[in-house]
């Protein structure tokens, strides 16, 4: 019985969970009379999240325990450059490509928790420095960037991104929810104090943070590098455009997340801001209004999160001041 | 255990000993900034050869850090109560924008239409203090969205339009000792509002602790608000300048400025928490240190995309020695 | 956990070092990549290392007096792309042989982080610079500076503009391709190739002059065709590739992709949604992919040979900087310079034989025939009537013994 309901409550937890992607790609479906209900335009958008998607597993395992890194994006493009540089300079191909962009992102990743770690401040304005160091290095050892062959870039392309996904998606599942690790990042988010005082080593928790969150960032990265087929150095902040997505999704992920496991949760939020996109060109309308939107949209979905329980609350706080004046006047 | 044991007189000694750390740390933290400053300007006259002192280079140095000091001075009553705002550099663009189109396309008079690039960052920042207060998005989440909608506004702007204009109409709007003018005016301003008047002394207040700021009777939400439109004025302001030094408003126009100056305040020693050992001083000399560094790296000869790099790995550093942990805080 | 940092760190100095040290193995790898992407020009190209590699054979000049020495500044976004690479080395190329030092300054995108940094060179001193914004705010920059100022690629906005910089004794003119009639050129291919619902693939309007002539070149060519259909618009640019296979799933009509700038990760697009065969592309910049796309018939038609702006815009420099002879006669009317049309994989063929591998579109002899320095009679009406005669066909004909 207790086995049965806690199944169904997984169940309309998932339906919730489902309920913006579906409404918003219902939305510009209509608009964009039954154009995007189609199957191949509903695989393209699912194609187009994944990458964003394995961005943000990353930025969540931070921002459970309020870290913010902005720094994501140069980890990646540097992962993406120099993994593929070195693949091709040892003539490593595809398995040189996923090798190296994996431990350079470790490695870059590692940087910052020792640097998290040792200097005590907070990761958004240590991660703010390290993006713009991330984003040049890259430039000493490969000026010209990195060019990918075609025949190893499949795996940005069906079905082996689906593949890429599946298993990435469960690998966070696992770490997330089944590991010590996971279970350690939950109480820390939970209560920072109370997991120092029971006992937790945060600094271990939050460096194991930025190397598993390395990992995914480095799985990224080679789906980036094959996507893109070229990726040249940027600069001035021009990382912050890889993970922009990533970014806008992981808010919304982290609302669906009441309600979902945050595996599917932040798929699905970057789902929505995918199929916000997709929807702009399908419905016709300027790409240009585009942010102006997606702004709106964040804004919106941002006030209801933080809002969504003040009713509730007003209401316990008139029941609590009407019992405390009946008590008085008793 | 070891506690219980000590006598009173030992604790205070300890506490003593303490207290002397701390004010040596702090002092360090007070005078890094400025050796920094006196370093930096040492090193790159030593390294190329006399020129970054020559009074052509000084001069572009004083063109080059009028943004980011006008902005940097609104910019540390909002930090020094603990907030921030993405926004800024998309509301700059955006007011240039409106700004040009009131000039050029509508014929409103110079002054009128400046007054409106100035405004519009006001209004912006206080839709992102709105956001926060009315609707509890913490701060930081609720600019990166209005920093998204004014980015998507600016790109349709540009897009109907041409939005070029002709500099040589206004000449003292580019004139060196007019800016500098302004430049000092406003930073005078703002170092009278912050330390001399109770505005500042609430702004420290709120970022030092917002509960016990409230107790004391601090209005925490007009103060919040204060600080933005003051932000949102020096925005607008450096705004007007930029309009007339870059002649053009692209896509790009603002770009970046939101975290040069988190760069800039953090190069100066201004604690990114906020709190009462901020200090606008520090706000302006990490603006004129980001700029002295990107000016004497370029002279030396570095790329501009290493320039950042550079710039980067010194922000760590510089925040790493300047950072407030007091005891008991847990960092995230 | 510390051996793991220790580990990680230490595969990461491995790691740095291997890259380094690799540089002296270069040739083989770079021939390794140059043969992968044989189709893809010699010219200019990027190594395995990423650094860029110039293979134009040396070129000489003849003088009989030296040449004066000048300094001259070169500005550009990135010289790491492929436009950006073949300015550089077309540049580098003539350094030598002319006597000039060039200095080359990636200003990015940001218009104050530009300006500053331009500022800081200028402090060392220059005798010229060749830049590709045109604006006001640089030439009174450069005027300020007393720089003779030429552009490179981009064009004032406006009539208003032009004036307002001719203003300025020391901007010398624009020189730039014709982005209008190559615009229009690639809609008549994707007519031509019998596309009739097509996309447009574009930079936001009012970014550049450059890209707005070609948009607007792109729509009257469609607009001429009463059956052909601008069915999609995209104009964010980092939603060029993934906005092919967007449009392609929601518009299975789509047939044609006019693009302002076609890069590699479009090509890929093109190749892994099946598009081949479905979607024609036509756009500008040759570019990693051009030939592949060729070869596949996937591409209908690509402008480039852009970078020889750049050494038209030297000779320009170059003849004021000799005796103050300026070429553009009115600065405010842009040089314009004819675009390398393909439309072919022969085309493109003899496009990386002629203009991208061992010599670039003008020799360092043919830059200096259009100087004062060799011809005292070159003046502004044969500066333009040079541009005119640019095409394949021209650079063929000129270095048919000097290629291979």
């Amino acid at each position: 019985m207790k086995n049965q309901n806690k199944f169904a409550g997984q169940v309309v937890g998932l339906i919730k969970t489902l309920a913006i992607p579906v409404a918003v790609y219902l939305l510009f479906g209509i608009l964009s009379g039954g154009r995007m209900f189609n199957s191949r335009a509903m695989i393209t958008v699912l194609r187009q999240t994944i990458q964003p998607s394995i961005i943000c597993y990353a930025l969540l395992l931070g921002m459970s325990i309020g870290m913010m890194n902005f720094s994501a994006g140069a980890f990646v493009t540097c992962a993406a450059i120099m993994g593929n540089g070195l693949s091709n300079l040892l003539g490593w191909g595809l398995p040189g490509l996923v090798f190296f962009a994996i431990v350079v992102s470790l490695a870059c990743s590692a940087i910052m928790g020792l640097l998290y770690n040792w200097l005590r401040v907070p990761c958004m304005v240590l991660s703010l420095g390290l993006m713009l160091f991330f984003e040049s290095l890259p430039r000493f050892f490969f000026p010209g960037g990195a060019v990918i062959s075609t025949q190893d870039a499949f795996l940005a392309r069906q079905p082996w991104c689906f593949v890429v996904m599946a298993l990435v998606m469960v690998l966070f599942y696992i770490i997330y929810n089944k590991t010590p690790y996971g279970h350690n990042i939950r109480a820390i988010g939970a209560n920072q104090s109370v997991a120092l005082a029971a006992g937790l080593n945060l600094d271990k928790i939050k460096f194991t943070n930025f190397i598993v969150g390395g990992f995914f960032l480095g799985v990224a990265a080679v789906l980036y590098m094959s996507a893109q087929g070229k990726v040249q150095n940027v600069s001035a902040l021009g990382s912050m455009a890889v993970m922009m997505d990533g970014f806008m999704g992981v808010f919304l992920g982290m609302l669906l997340a009441r309600w979902s496991d945050p595996s599917i949760a932040v798929f699905c939020g970057v789902l929505t801001m995918k199929i916000l996109a997709n929807g702009f060109v399908a419905v016709g309308l300027e790409s240009t209004w585009k942010d102006v939107v997606t702004g709106l949209f964040m804004l919106v979905i941002m006030a209801i999160s933080e809002n969504a329980t003040l009713p509730a609350k007003r209401k316990a706080d008139r029941l609590f001041a009407a019992q405390a004046n009946a008590e008085r006047a008793g | 255990m070891a506690a219980l044991s000590r006598t009173s007189a030992e604790n205070l000694q300890i506490q003593a000993q303490l207290d002397r750390q701390a004010a040596r740390k702090q002092a360090i933290g007070r005078v890094v900034p400025y050796l920094g400053l006196v370093f930096l300007f040492v090193f790159f006259t030593i390294v190329t050869g006399g020129l970054f002192i020559s009074p052509k280079n000084l001069s572009n140095m004083v063109e080059q850090c009028f943004t980011m000091c006008i902005i940097a001075t609104g910019a540390a009553f909002v930090y020094a109560q603990g907030n921030m705002d993405f926004s800024i550099g998309s509301a700059c663009g955006v007011a240039q924008m409106c700004g040009a189109i009131l000039l050029l396309h509508k014929g409103w008079p110079m002054p009128l239409a400046m007054l409106v690039t100035i405004l519009i960052p006001v209004v912006t920042c206080c839709v992102v203090s709105t956001i926060a207060v009315v609707f509890h998005v913490p701060v930081f989440i609720g600019s990166m969205c209005v920093r998204s909608l004014l980015a998507g506004l600016l790109t349709i702007g540009v897009a109907k339009q041409e939005i070029v204009v002709p500099v040589s109409n206004w000449p003292i709007m580019t004139n060196g000792v007019f800016k500098a003018i302004v430049q000092v005016a406003v930073i005078a301003i703002g170092v009278y509002l912050f330390h001399f008047t109770r505005i500042g002394k609430w702004a420290k207040a709120i970022g030092g602790n917002r509960n016990t700021a409230k107790q004391a009777g601090i209005k925490i939400v007009q103060q919040q608000f204060l600080a933005y439109v003051l932000l949102g004025l020096c925005v607008g302001i450096a705004g007007v300048f930029q309009l007339f030094r870059n002649s053009t408003v692209s896509m790009g126009s603002g770009s970046g400025i939101e975290f040069n100056i988190m760069l800039a305040v953090v190069l100066g020693g201004f604690p990114m928490s906020g709190g009462d050992k901020a200090t606008l001083p520090a706000a302006v000399i990490g603006a004129i240190t980001a700029t002295l560094l990107t000016n004497g790296l370029s002279m030396w000869g570095l790329e501009p995309s290493l320039v950042n790099g550079v710039k980067g790995l010194i922000f760590v550093i510089m925040i790493g020695l300047s950072y407030d942990r007091s005891a008991g805080k847990l960092v995230t | 956990m510390k051996k793991i940092i220790a580990l990680i760190l230490t595969l990461t100095l491995l790691l740095a070092l291997t890259a380094c040290g690799a540089s002296g193995s270069t040739t083989s790898t770079a021939e390794t990549t140059q043969a992968a992407t044989a189709a893809d020009g010699k010219g200019t190209s990027i190594a395995a290392d990423g650094s860029v590699i110039t293979n134009y054979d040396k070129a000489t000049v003849q003088t009989d007096k030296e040449l004066p020495k000048f300094r001259i500044l070169v500005l550009y976004n990135s010289f790491t792309d492929k436009l950006g690479s073949q300015y550089k080395s077309s540049m580098e190329y003539i350094a030598e042989p002319l006597n000039i030092d060039f200095t080359f300054l990636e200003t990015g995108s940001s218009g104050d982080e530009a300006m500053a940094a331009i500022e800081a060179a200028l402090v060392s001193g220059y005798d010229g610079c060749i830049g590709t914004v045109a604006s006001e705010a640089r030439a009174a920059l450069f005027d300020k500076a007393g720089v003779p100022y030429v552009v490179c690629g981009g064009m004032p906005s406006d009539e208003t503009q032009a004036k307002a910089m001719a203003s300025y004794e020391n901007y010398l003119g624009s020189v730039v391709v014709d982005d209008y009639a190559a615009g229009y050129a690639m809609a008549e291919a994707l007519y031509a190739d019998g596309c009739r619902n097509v996309m447009w693939d574009g930079l936001s309007r009012g970014y550049s002059g450059q890209h707005d002539a070609r948009a607007a070149g792109f729509a009257d060519g469609f607009a001429s065709h009463d059956d052909m259909k601008l069915i999609v618009e995209n104009w964010d640019y980092t939603q060029w590739a993934d906005g092919i296979a967007t449009a392609a799933a929601t518009y299975p009509e789509l047939d044609g992709v006019g693009c302002t700038c076609l890069m590699a990760n479009i090509y890929n697009t093109i190749e892994s949604e099946g598009l081949v065969g479905q979607v024609q592309l036509a756009g500008i910049d040759v570019s990693e992919g051009t030939g592949r796309a060729f070869e596949n018939g996937s591409l209908s038609y690509i402008a480039g040979g852009n970078y020889a702006c750049e050494q038209i815009c030297f000779a320009v420099l170059y003849n004021y900087l000799l005796d103050g002879t300026r070429v553009i006669a009115d600065p405010t009317v842009n040089l314009t310079l004819n675009n390398i049309n393909l439309s072919s994989l022969e085309d493109y063929n003899n496009y990386i034989k002629y203009l991208d591998s061992a010599v670039p579109a003008y020799t360092a002899q043919e830059i200096l025939d259009m100087t004062h320095y060799v011809d005292e009679s070159f003046n502004a009406e044969k500066m333009t009537e040079l541009c005119k005669a640019y095409s394949l066909e021209d650079v063929i004909a000129r270095h048919a013994d000097l290629v291979q």
